[in-house]
């Protein structure tokens, strides 16, 4: 079997890019540890290992704030907005009626829809 | 205990009625009145239902902006909730013996029975009690998850707060 070292230097493409802004962290030791051993496993260094981690972490935070937006403008739809200055609301016992219908029409075979 | 209202209490819930006052007075004390999403689910199809009547609009209005303004808590089935419902609804398929009036088809009876149940499950796994008017059925199944989970602590059936 060819040893590692024998084979052909193929350096895996590296997340570091070639321009942005420069920044001095102090890295938790558990995030430096996860760091190294996502380097260790891509034969990379412990910088682009952590920008590969903060890529990762960006795109779950971007794709979860788009997912709470979304969820907040459906719900305004929901809410609109309120038609009745002075309402007239339906009796308690009509309110009642109106609640528990679900179970009493829903599913029954030949509901009149 | 904070309960958790089926569909029984929620459906009593009205602009006018003491059950609001109940819930401002909760809200204001941040311990908010729980309700089943499947209760509300319910209570919006029957007012929807009627939505052509101007009153039923006013009331989903009022309704969706005290959910809007968080003047209860609306809690979820969520996994966990259906995995335990699952489970109950294999060992008791069916409510209990028919009560006396009750005309309801067998239909509909097994379609109430399983919203029941995903509202008991609903209020177990969330940590509640169960707020209802509906004591009998609610027991029944509380007493599927104690023979599911004898260990844990069992769901408490209560009355409505007011």
């Amino acid at each position: 079997m060819a040893s590692r070292a024998s084979e052909p230097a193929t350096a895996p493409e590296r997340a570091l890019p070639a321009r942005g802004p420069r920044t001095t962290l102090r890295v938790p030791e558990h995030l430096a540890e996860t760091a190294e051993r996502l380097a260790g496993e891509l034969g990379t260094s412990r910088n682009d290992a952590l920008i590969r981690l903060a890529a990762r972490g960006a795109e779950a935070y971007e794709r979860e704030a788009r997912i709470a937006s979304r969820s907040e403008e459906r719900w305004a739809a929901v809410v609109g907005d309120p038609r009745f200055d002075r309402p007239d609301f339906p009796s308690d016992d009509e309110a009642r009626e109106a609640a528990m219908a679900f179970r009493r029409e829903a599913l029954e075979p030949g509901f009149d829809r | 205990m904070t309960a958790l209202w089926d569909t029984s209490v929620l459906s009593r819930l009205h602009p006018e009625g003491s059950l609001l006052e109940y819930m401002l007075d909760q809200a204001l004390a941040e311990n908010p009145v729980r309700i089943a999403s499947v209760a509300l689910l319910e209570v919006a199809y029957g007012y929807e239902r009627r939505i052509q009547d101007p009153r039923y609009q006013a009331l989903l209005d009022w309704l969706t902006g005290l959910l809007a303004g968080n003047a209860f808590h609306a809690v979820s089935l969520d996994g966990r909730a259906a995995l335990v419902a699952g489970r109950v609804r294999a060992r008791m398929p069916h409510p209990p013996a028919t009560r006396r009036g009750d005309r309801r088809s067998k239909t509909m009876r097994q379609a109430a029975w399983l919203l029941d149940i995903e509202i008991a499950a609903t209020a177990y796994m969330a940590g509640l009690d169960l707020a209802t008017e509906n004591r009998r059925d609610f027991e029944s199944i509380a007493r599927v998850l104690v023979a599911l989970f004898p260990r844990a602590e069992p769901l408490a059936i209560v009355g409505p707060p007011v």
